[in-house]
């Protein structure tokens, strides 16, 4: 089906992690089934929203991952080395692309498509528990994403809430800003949608880093600009480099 | 007419902003986050130099031109300066 080789195509195939484990009539079958395509620089594999219709495993250079915000941000969700699966969705039947797959260099790519991998996936078990296998390793990446998403939103919410309270009560001492209100953590977690827990991890962070300084119901920014810094998602002690002009 | 530029690190950066508006300029092209800061009320321009690591001299050089500008030499530096600091 391609300008290459059978065996090539079948002994590259071998090394492919959702090829791995099968015995050399299968991989063979699959090989015969595949189809090449060739991406320059730049363009597209698909687009976010196209319909899936194919399953791709890169083969040479490099393509990126990307979705678009509601804003019309671009959001690089991860990227795809040689030897990885993209577009996988098509195989299990999601309609469109959720995303899209760029080519970050010349790149060149087996597909199949999602009709004829169905039908591999039926007749290949190896082949089926190497794709959930695969499918799992994503769901443990994308729940480490979440999670760090979620700490680093909450972390933000709690230093601009403080950073409000400091703005409405603060008052100027000599270790830093004191909030001059009866504070407790609850009141913290309440204010920011989070939970007792997170807050108090949160703060202890910060009590480390010399952040803050917190007591029974009280709380002094030692370092007010740090947590600007956090609360704007600003870069840490590196100031930004913009010459003087 | 301004009686010492290196008064101005002493104010309060809330208060710089009151007085002078146009000195927001110096400190969006800086991009410091000091505009509309919860923490201007507290640190004076001095610190915010510090905190983003900057060159001290030419910095309030800057704000010399801006307020140089605005007609408001007279009476700036001497007006508002924080106690504490000075």
């Amino acid at each position: 089906m391609t300008d290459t080789p059978l065996e090539l195509i079948t002994a590259r195939l071998a090394r492919v992690p959702l090829f791995h484990n099968l015995s050399l009539s299968p991989l063979q079958t699959i090989a015969q089934a595949a189809q090449r395509r060739h991406v320059a620089s730049g363009a597209f594999f698909f687009q976010q929203g196209d319909a899936a219709t194919a399953m791709y495993v890169l083969d040479s250079g490099q393509v990126r991952m990307t979705q678009l915000t509601p804003e019309g941000n671009q959001v690089i969700l991860r990227f795809i080395r040689p030897g990885d699966l993209f577009g996988g969705v098509a195989a299990f039947g999601v309609k469109t692309y959720p995303a899209s797959a760029e080519a970050a260099e010349d790149s060149s790519a087996l597909l199949w498509d999602a009709n004829t991998m169905r039908d591999l996936l039926l007749r290949i078990p190896q082949l089926a528990l190497n794709a959930l296998e695969h499918t799992a390793e994503i769901i443990v990446q994308l729940q480490d994403r979440v999670r760090e998403l979620q700490t680093e939103r909450v972390e933000r919410r709690v230093a601009r809430a403080l950073l409000r309270l400091a703005n409405q009560s603060g008052k100027r001492i000599e270790a830093g800003i004191l909030i001059d209100m009866p504070l407790s953590r609850q009141d913290l977690a309440e204010m920011t949608g989070t939970n007792l827990y997170s807050v108090s991890r949160i703060l202890s962070g910060w009590e480390k880093q010399g952040l803050v300084e917190t007591g029974r119901e009280r709380v002094v920014l030692t370092m007010p600009h740090q947590l600007v810094m956090i609360a704007e998602d600003m870069p840490g002690p590196e100031p930004p480099t913009d010459p003087q002009s | 007419m301004m009686a010492d530029i290196r008064a101005l690190q002493g104010l309060r950066v809330s208060d710089l902003f009151e007085l002078c508006p146009t000195t927001i300029r110096v400190f969006m092209r800086h991009r410091m986050a000091c505009v509309g800061c919860e923490i201007s009320i507290f640190e004076t321009v001095g610190e915010a130099i510090a905190n983003y690591d900057l060159d001290n001299e030419s910095f309030l050089k800057e704000l010399e031109l801006v307020i140089r500008r605005s007609e408001l030499v007279s009476t700036l530096p001497s007006q508002v300066i924080c106690e504490e600091e000075l």
